[in-house]
């Protein structure tokens, strides 16, 4: 006698179609074939342009090509989205859906903690902010830099030759331009407007009468002009460098500008002196680190490093705290972690480099962690108690 | 095939938005850290208003043009050697006859000591990738800083480096040490 | 198992085809194995050194035992010659015809040769060129591509070798070199280093050599102006009177001192590489060359005259004795020097573990237990043909027994190796070679113990034989110090021993679970499981908890190495092509098993999969450290083609797979 038809609601429906294991078995061969083709793709990419083409949260579709930019796949949908899709057909399949019993627990409690630390990682890619913070031993700083994005930022000296606010045009509009590209920027808090050309994500500038053959194809100001160099596939390496046209009426300043140039340009309009660069996006703290002492120490006859340490006051509104930071074991306070990520000593001048990160869900993984090891090991061993016993109580059956 | 064929037509789509202009607004700011009080060699300066800043390099920390058609160069320099052997250094560069002391020249106070001012005028020798060039005019100074010297030099046709002679000057004398990145002492 | 004539017609009239399927599979998985590991291999050449003399074993017990310092930490003069025979020779032993017998020569008494007989070491075939043509192409005649060449043969060349080197080095500060000329620049580079070895007892050995007329008269003691450490004891006088001299002499040194003083010159330089083993005099941790503390004096940056000179009398003392190597006068003198280098160095607090370096190098732990995997293995290989009943018991016992004597020297060998080092026994890529195959073969082991079934155990053994030898072909082709400390970030014995042991447990399920479908397609290719169905249950049930296992490790594994890694670079995840592939085994894991769980993945199925698992673990484990991006860069590797040969073997494992998979399923229409 055949089953009566279960006659389901539209919404049941989509349910059992959003916890069904098919999903989740396409999710994680999409996930495969995305970590596979974003790993392959580092060698000629390097790891953050295909983190970018990967892996970001902007990135809807993903085409993997190959290092002469042959498409070898079929395009992908984006990983974020399908860890998304994935996160929903875990909760709404590896809990809801799922047969709750003693046998089942431990799996129920392993896919709770997998789907946090899922949204751990989601709130990270969405929240989570992280720069380089150079300081030399004896000095102080109270900003980090971004490895590998560039803002140009234009800003009015005050009557006293200080820099004022400077007005920040992002990475994010500057990094999508290709070197025939146009940006116009309106600068409401400026009497003047820019023109943004010329931009390469990977240049170096060079003095024109050094290199007068190259400069003929290239607008040379002010004696120096910028060229495109190889990209490397270590994104910190590489340095924009691009032309700015400022204009007021009839004023007009031909600028150029190079993230190898620490220092601003600097033009004049209405009687006001104003000053642009292009440097590594700046992140304000909301303290000071004096960097007291910092001790680098390599393998004796070898330049493998064997300990890295700083010892730093961390100064907020006034409030001085005294911390050690040593290499695996960072500083965490306030909602800010300080690594020691770098440490050299040029010229005998020891310097550190701490990688600063405001992460909301920084420890979230760990606990999630935690708990899906004990999860998982109980739902192992317990898999693996039953098959011993049952096969024990086979081979007993056969002897008698 | 169909659904192979859908999702490249898609990506494709997607891939193809680009435009080769736009215009966009900007009025975010940041805040202002010790990023914006760093200067190099730790001296801040104080440009007259008709100075342009153009891009330094490790020999000129500090780089500007100034006079009608940015002929006239003025930059900054950290460099070895003593004073006087900088100072006759330049004016070897016009084909003058080397100082024997720093008697020589005008004492002027730059950065809380003596700096030696240098001026010389005439046709300037080929150098550094330079041609030579007639009728050019040279205004520095050259001051001792521990082992190393700092100077600031300013070049250019003759008559337009004599214009700008009170401008260095004020600039030169306004000068001053700014360290707000090091660690107080306690 | 089943006997052929137990099996249905069809598949018995099949069973030709299978068994040539079968065979012609293996044949060309076991060549392309053969090929990838054979093709490195340059076979051993026997040189003939006419008057060659042993070391006695007396003199190669006490050498052993000299402190060197290297790669960041202090070890054995016998470890020190090891690493650097591997790195110019790429075997630990060469074979010498001397005096109509053939003979070993090993590391140390290679290295001895090297410092006290350079004129016999100069003619030992120790520099390995798997591209000859690097010489062939500058004029010297070599018969085959892969060799060994001894210095005196491409002496001729030897001009024109390190000149080419020195321009290529210049060149590639401004492109990328071909592979031939890197081939170039590296063996150049090898010369270089074996020349500092060979000449950093020049002045021990054959002292100033200035002619008897040249010696200044009425000096008491005029041998002891052949001694180089007698010119240092008064160079202050020496530079003095030559600073007169030249002043009497219109600003020019007389011919005779410019003479001596070049040979000082000479000694100087030569003794400026080499041989780390003279501790500093000083506070200072680097050990350094006689030539650059010579230097130091020289330059006034060093006051420790009266220890740099002693050092020097000793060695001249040492190494005109080592041309009688048998004489009780050299073993006494260099047994003295060897106690007082280890004194100074133990009271540095350092060399402690010398003495248990030495017998871990020994006692060859992991030959024995290869030895002893492949006995278990070909027992069990005996046991199949064997049938069940008492014979059939033994023979499983002795397998047995032979596979725990395997495992124990596995085993042992890594603790000894822990406990050497001073941290968790996975510190490097060479480490997780014999602890995955410590793992994996546990693992079986354990699983043969439940189930009973003899094929884990023949797996196991199959398992260890492989992974041993791939340790071997590892550590002989990295020709790298693994017991060398680790970088900072790496210096954690907690991580190393939760993180690092995890993912390699992983790779070791993932690795079983791959080899033990294969075993499973070929059998069933074979047809000599068909008719048993409760096998071929009992086949996959263990493939699928193995996976279950793999999952957990690898998981646990992985999360665990982002902790680590955002304690260490301030982000859990980053996408790095180490953390990527061991993230493609968790989901490839997690396929399997939700896969099987929707309904869609069975017996052949699950098998597919797992041998595909071996690709993902094979990707994970060395391919990606060939990427050479990412943070992980402690690990990155070069050259590996291998890898592409084991690609190649599982696909045809596959390809053994869909032909059994296919000739069931006619069987089955049929």
């Amino acid at each position: 006698m055949s089953q009566p038809k279960i006659e389901r609601s539209l919404g049941q429906k989509v349910f059992r179609v959003l916890s069904g294991f098919e999903i989740a078995v396409v999710c994680f061969i999409l996930l495969f074939l995305l970590t596979f083709f974003g790993t392959w793709e580092q060698q000629y990419l390097g790891l953050y342009q295909a983190i970018d083409k990967y892996f970001d949260i902007d990135s809807l579709f993903v085409v993997p090509r190959n290092e002469h930019d042959k498409i070898i796949f079929l395009p992908l949908p984006g990983t974020y989205w399908v860890i998304v899709v994935l996160s929903i057909n875990m909760f709404c399949g590896g809990i809801v859906r799922m047969r709750k019993g003693w046998r089942t627990a431990a799996v129920l409690v392993s896919h709770f903690a997998i789907l946090f630390m899922l949204v751990a990682g989601a709130v990270s890619s969405i929240a989570k902010k992280e720069g380089l913070m150079m300081v030399y031993q004896g000095e102080k700083s109270d900003y980090a830099q971004s490895y590998h994005s560039s803002d140009i930022e234009v800003f009015a000296y005050d009557e006293k030759g200080d820099r004022t606010a400077p007005t920040v045009i992002s990475s994010g509009e500057l990094e999508p331009l290709r070197n025939e590209d146009t940006l116009h920027v309106d600068l409401p808090e400026f009497p003047f407007e820019l023109e943004v050309t010329g931009y390469l994500g990977a240049s170096s500038m060079a003095l024109a009468k050094n290199d007068p053959e190259r400069a003929k194809n290239h607008k040379v100001i002010d004696g120096y002009f910028i060229h495109e160099v190889e990209r490397s596939t270590t994104q910190e390496e590489n340095m924009p460098g691009c032309y700015v046209t400022v204009s007021k009426g009839d004023e007009v300043y031909e600028l150029m500008l190079s993230n190898l140039n620490p220092q601003p340009i600097s033009f004049v309009i209405d009687g006001t002196r104003y000053g642009m660069l292009l440097t590594r996006k700046l992140w304000p703290m909301p303290f000071e680190v004096e960097l007291n002492k910092t001790v680098g120490d390599y393998y004796p006859g070898t330049r493998k490093a064997r300990w890295f340490q700083s010892d730093v006051t961390k100064v907020t509104d006034g409030n001085r705290e005294d911390y050690e930071i040593i290499m695996n074991h960072p500083m965490r306070h306030g909602g800010f972690t300080l690594y020691q990520a770098r440490w050299d000593k040029p010229q005998g001048r020891p310097f550190s480099g701490f990688a600063i990160v405001r992460n909301p869900s920084d420890r979230w993984p760990e606990w999630a962690f935690y708990i899906s090891t004990a999860a998982l090991f109980t739902h192992f061993l317990t898999m693996l108690s039953l098959y011993i016993m049952r096969s024990t109580r086979k081979s007993s059956k056969a002897v008698s | 095939m169909r659904i192979p064929a859908l999702l490249t037509l898609v990506a494709a789509l997607f891939t193809s938005c680009h435009e080769s202009e736009r215009s966009i607004s900007v009025s975010e700011t940041r805040e202002l850290t010790l990023f914006d009080q760093k200067y190099p060699g730790n001296i801040k300066d104080y440009p007259p208003l008709t100075w342009r800043r153009i891009h330094g390099t490790e020999m000129r920390i500090v780089n500007y043009l100034a006079g009608p058609e940015d002929s006239v160069e003025i930059f900054m320099g950290i460099s070895q050697g003593g004073v006087l052997p900088n100072s006759n250094r330049w004016l070897g560069q016009f084909g003058k006859d080397p100082a024997a002391d720093l008697t020589a020249f005008t004492e002027i106070q730059v950065l809380g000591r003596e700096a030696y001012l240098v001026e010389a005028s005439g046709d300037l020798a080929a150098g550094m990738g330079n041609p030579a060039k007639p009728d050019q005019g040279l205004i520095g100074f050259v001051r001792k800083s521990g082992e190393d010297v700092i100077t600031l030099k300013m070049t250019g046709p003759a008559a337009d480096v004599a214009a700008q002679k009170e401008a260095f000057l004020a600039y030169a004398t306004s000068l001053e040490f700014v360290d707000l990145h090091i660690i107080p002492a306690p | 198992m089943t006997p052929p004539s137990a099996l249905p017609n069809l598949a018995q009239k099949n069973l030709a085809l299978r068994w040539g399927l079968v065979i012609f599979f293996l044949i060309l998985e076991f060549a392309l194995i053969g090929y990838a590991i054979n093709g490195s291999r340059i076979p051993p050449t026997v040189k003939k050194v006419p008057a060659y003399e042993p070391w006695p074993e007396s003199v190669l017990e006490v050498a052993s035992q000299i402190p060197v310092q290297s790669g960041g930490r202090v070890k054995p003069l016998s470890t020190f010659a090891r690493f650097e025979l591997l790195q110019l020779h790429g075997s630990l032993k060469m074979k010498v015809e001397t005096r109509g017998k053939t003979m070993k020569v090993g590391a140390t008494e290679w290295l001895l040769d090297c410092l006290f007989r350079p004129e016999i070491a100069n003619q030992l075939p120790v520099f390995r060129l798997d591209n000859s043509e690097i010489v062939t192409n500058l004029g010297l005649k070599v018969d085959k591509l892969r060799t060994r060449l001894s210095f005196e043969d491409i002496f001729p060349i030897y001009d024109k070798l390190m000149q080419r080197g020195q321009e290529l080095t210049r060149e590639s500060e401004n492109r990328e070199l071909e592979m031939k000329e890197k081939q170039l620049t590296e063996f150049a580079q090898q010369i270089l280093s074996y020349q500092a070895l060979t000449s950093a007892l020049d002045f021990a050995r054959n002292g100033m050599q200035i002619p008897t007329e040249q010696l200044p008269p009425a000096v008491e003691n005029p041998e002891s102006l052949q001694k180089f450490s007698h010119w240092m004891a008064i160079l202050p006088e020496v530079s003095e009177a030559i600073r007169s001299a030249a002043d009497a002499n219109n600003g020019e040194i007389p011919e005779a001192m410019r003479s001596t003083l070049g040979t000082i010159e000479e000694f100087i330089t030569k003794t400026r590489f080499g041989l780390n083993w003279i501790p500093p005099y000083d506070e200072s941790e680097e050990w350094r060359p006689l030539g650059r503390t010579l230097t130091d004096l020289i330059e006034g940056k060093s006051a420790q005259w009266e220890p740099a000179i002693a050092d020097l009398q000793t060695l001249e003392e040492l190494a005109p004795l080592a041309q009688q190597p048998d004489s009780k006068a050299f073993l006494d003198v260099l047994t003295a020097w060897q106690e007082d280098l280890t004194q100074r160095s133990a009271d540095r607090g350092l060399g402690k573990k010398i003495p248990t370096e030495i017998t871990y190098y020994k006692r060859s732990y992991f030959k024995y237990a290869l030895a002893f995997f492949i006995l278990s293995f070909v027992i069990c290989a005996v046991g199949w043909l064997v049938a069940q009943g008492k014979l059939g018991t033994w023979v499983q016992r002795f397998a047995g027994i032979t596979f725990l004597i395997a495992v124990g020297f596995l085993v042992w060998g890594i603790v000894h190796r822990s406990l050497v080092t001073g941290r968790p026994p996975v510190g490097n890529l060479y480490d997780t070679i014999p602890f995955i195959t410590a793992g994996a073969v546990i693992l079986l082991g354990l699983g043969e113990l439940i189930t009973r079934r003899r094929l884990l155990l023949s797996l196991a053994s199959f398992f260890g034989m492989v992974g041993l030898f791939l340790a071997f072909r590892f550590e002989y082709g990295d020709a790298k110090d693994h017991m060398d400390p680790l970088v900072a970030v790496l210096n954690s014995n907690y991580w190393l021993s939760t993180h690092v042991v995890a993912v390699t447990l992983g790779y070791s399920g993932g690795l079983v679970a791959c080899f033990l479908s294969q075993v499973y397609v070929h059998l069933r290719l074979a047809g000599v499981i068909e008719g048993n169905k409760s096998f071929q249950r009992f086949v996959t049930r263990a493939a699928y908890g193995i996976v279950g296992f793999t999952l957990v490790f690898s998981l646990v594994g992985t999360v665990y190495g982002g902790i680590w890694a955002n304690d260490s670079w301030g982000r859990f995840w980053g996408w790095d092509p180490k953390e990527n592939g061991a993230l493609l085994i968790v989901l490839w894991a997690l396929l399997i098993l939700h896969a099987r769980l929707g309904g869609w993945l069975r017996d052949w199925g699950i098998h597919f999969c797992c041998i595909f698992m071996g690709m993902v673990v094979a990707f994970s484990w060395w391919h990606v450290n060939m990427l050479e991006v990412g943070l992980h860069s402690y690990g990155f590797i070069s050259g590996g083609e291998v890898i592409w040969f084991f690609y190649g073997a599982e696909v045809l494992s596959l390809g053994v797979g869909l032909a059994a998979y296919l000739l069931h399923r006619s069987e089955k229409k049929g």
